[in-house]
């Protein structure tokens, strides 16, 4: 197959930008095309751009290194010189990128010029001695390759920018590497990493409100989920690391409500990392609440961290809401408790008494299997094989948690850890002959 | 492209151009016209692994409590305040004076302080933490890194070591200083420049 439906689907955002085609008009178009441009077109398109912006990316930490190994060789005003070509060179880049209007060289010149913003500071740093404070210099380097996102209409500058935020709350974790001066002071830390994650979110929106099937999306969901997952690690206070049994809980509840409600025809885990990862998220935070030793040992923080965890809950139940609305009358209410459940059972059932941890323990299974049976109903009614056999993943976990915990002889576990696969297996199959048969 | 959207990517450009142009402005006119002071160095250990080969400095008067200039300017953790600069009868040279604002008519430094509690009393190892003290004010300077060509960065880094370990060491950093802006100009160990 050619070309051209390659090129048209990736014409298509333009087109519903200047109003040329509508929403369901592209979407009809997309679908017609979609095999096409999978064998041919859109494999070029996106090789094209991964080349374009690897070479760039390439090309910008190439220049950086044999400038560093030639460095003493040259006198203090050839440094500084030097220091700003790698600058000036990305910014003739993306004004020809700008000129020629092409989305493979915007990305490209986009990318490169912002390695340059960080080379060039880094190089002058080093020419005159300035001391070190990594964080500064993230944060400045993040503030100057912003505007390139809006510029260039750049998703790799967009993506480098939250890796940039999540590289600024790491460097100032004082708890990491031990507290330095200069540091931002502990208040602040949240809400700036919170800004600074804001700012390429503009673009990220537009694209989804333009093509929220494309691969431009699903590349930006993915690094912003990451950004976020980690940089919560950081940005918060030794002490407040207890606190991410509910962020976490949050984050994923509402990933998945998220991915399900505003990306409902987008299939396949690769396409809508939302939902793919939010439900790898959920199942995981719905073993871990099971384990007596996950919940008995957390303390509340008394900090305004725990803002996040309230303000995800309230997302979350707000979609679950939603999709309750829509028709989801099973899996989106199981999904919105998770959030409120898991602080139930890690901040209150252990402050009544010590013996309340057997009922967080029962509570937590009782939800895990919950969330399985709705997995597994959901999946059927849905014909939605994988759907369905998380939820038999989910009890083949908990099953083989349960015996890991246990002091059962190996032969036991054995007999067990047989069992249960040979179980998942039956379990598959018939799940995939009951899907088939669902008209 | 629009007119506005040419003039705003010229205004990116210039951003981006400004933030390492003021950098270099800034940095030569304290090395040209700046005051050179003399700054004892201690030892320290080393960690950062972005900006290339360096030596972590430490220095004398990081570990000496500074006297506030105005008792009512209590250094916060982290506050940016202004040290004082006077030379000590061996050349090196003091911190003197903590300033809550820049002090008019006297050499200082831009600095970040904090405000520490050590009891004095002498301790026996096992004694755990001394109990809180009356507080001192602690200050940090800024030129904690010395670049260094790649291949001599070892040696110059075992050197420096070597020279700041011994009781007298005769090591320091040569520092120019101008309105508050400090630039390291060179390392001297045991009386030789590194470069």
């Amino acid at each position: 197959m050619q070309k051209e439906p390659a090129w048209l689907l990736d014409e298509l955002p333009k087109l519903i930008e200047k109003g040329v085609v509508d929403a369901a008009a592209a979407a009809r178009l997309r679908a017609h095309y979609a095999q096409d441009a999978a064998e041919a077109g859109s494999r070029l398109g996106w090789g094209m751009i991964l080349l374009a912006t690897g070479g760039a990316a390439l090309v910008g930490l190439g220049i950086i290194l044999i400038f560093a190994h030639n460095w003493q060789n040259w006198t203090p005003e050839m440094r500084v010189g030097l220091s700003l070509l790698p600058l000036l060179a990305g910014q003739g880049a993306s004004a020809w990128a700008l000129r020629s209007g092409g989305r493979v060289w915007s990305e490209a010149a986009g990318l490169f010029t912002a390695i340059a913003i960080g080379a060039s500071i880094a190089l002058i740093a080093q020419t005159y001695q300035m001391g070190g404070d990594l964080p500064r210099f993230l944060l400045t380097w993040l503030l100057l390759a912003v505007p390139l996102v809006y510029v260039l209409d750049s998703s790799a500058v967009a993506a480098a920018c939250w890796l940039l935020a999540l590289g600024w709350s790491a460097a100032g974790a004082h708890w990491w590497w031990g507290r330095s001066f200069g540091d931002m002071p502990d208040p602040l830390r949240l809400p700036l990493f919170l800004a600074l994650f804001a700012l390429p979110l503009p673009h990220l929106v537009r694209h989804i409100r333009l093509d929220r099937a494309g691969a431009r999306v699903a590349w930006m969901l993915r690094t912003a989920l990451i950004t976020l997952a980690i940089g919560f690690v950081y940005v918060g206070h030794r002490d407040h690391m207890d606190a991410l049994f509910v962020i976490y809980a949050g984050m994923a509840a509402a990933a998945v409500l998220a991915g399900q409600r505003y990306f409902a025809g987008v299939h396949g885990a690769w396409g809508n990392p939302l939902r793919s990862i939010g439900r790898f998220g959920v199942f995981v935070m719905a073993l871990l609440m099971t384990h007596d030793d996950a919940l008995r040992n957390l303390d509340w923080p008394r900090s305004s961290i725990m803002l996040l965890p309230l303000l995800l809950a309230a997302g979350a139940a707000w979609l679950a809401w939603q999709e309750f609305r829509a028709g989801d009358r099973l899996l989106a209410p199981v999904l919105g408790v998770l959030t409120p459940l898991a602080f139930v059972l890690a901040f209150v059932l252990p402050l009544l008494a010590d013996k309340a941890m057997a009922p967080a323990v029962i509570l937590a299974h009782v939800y895990a299997l919950a969330l399985a049976g709705a997995l597994i109903r959901t999946g059927l009614s849905r014909s939605q094989l994988g759907l369905a056999n998380q939820g038999a993943a989910l009890i083949a976990a908990l099953i083989l948690l349960r015996f890991f915990d246990s002091d059962l002889s190996y032969i036991v576990r054995g007999v067990g850890f047989i069992v249960t696969g040979a179980g998942f297996v039956i379990a598959t199959l018939w799940l995939r002959h009951h899907v088939r048969s669902v008209p | 492209m629009t007119r506005l959207g040419q003039a705003g990517f010229a205004l990116v450009c210039l951003a981006q151009l400004a933030v390492p142009v003021s950098l270099i402005v800034k940095h030569e006119q304290t090395r040209t016209s700046g005051t050179v002071w003399k700054f004892q160095t201690a030892p320290v250990d080393p960690g950062d692994p972005f900006r290339g080969r360096y030596v972590q400095l430490a220095y004398a008067v990081d570990r000496v409590p500074v006297p506030l200039a105005n008792p009512g300017d209590f250094a916060q953790f982290n506050q940016r305040m202004y040290a004082e600069l006077e030379a000590g009868p061996d050349g090196f040279a003091r911190l003197v004076r903590l300033h809550g604002q820049r002090p008019a008519g006297v050499e200082y430094i831009d600095v970040f302080a904090q405000q520490m509690f050590f009891d004095e009393t002498p301790r026996e190892p096992g004694q755990g933490q001394a109990p809180q003290g009356p507080p001192a004010n602690y200050v940090h300077v800024p030129f904690d890194r010395y670049y260094l060509p790649e291949a001599r960065a070892p040696e110059v880094e075992r050197e420096y070591w070597e020279a700041s370990r011994k009781a007298q060491a005769n090591t320091w950093a040569e520092v120019r200083v101008r309105d508050g802006h400090a630039v390291l100009v060179n390392l001297v160990l045991d009386g030789k420049p590194v470069l």
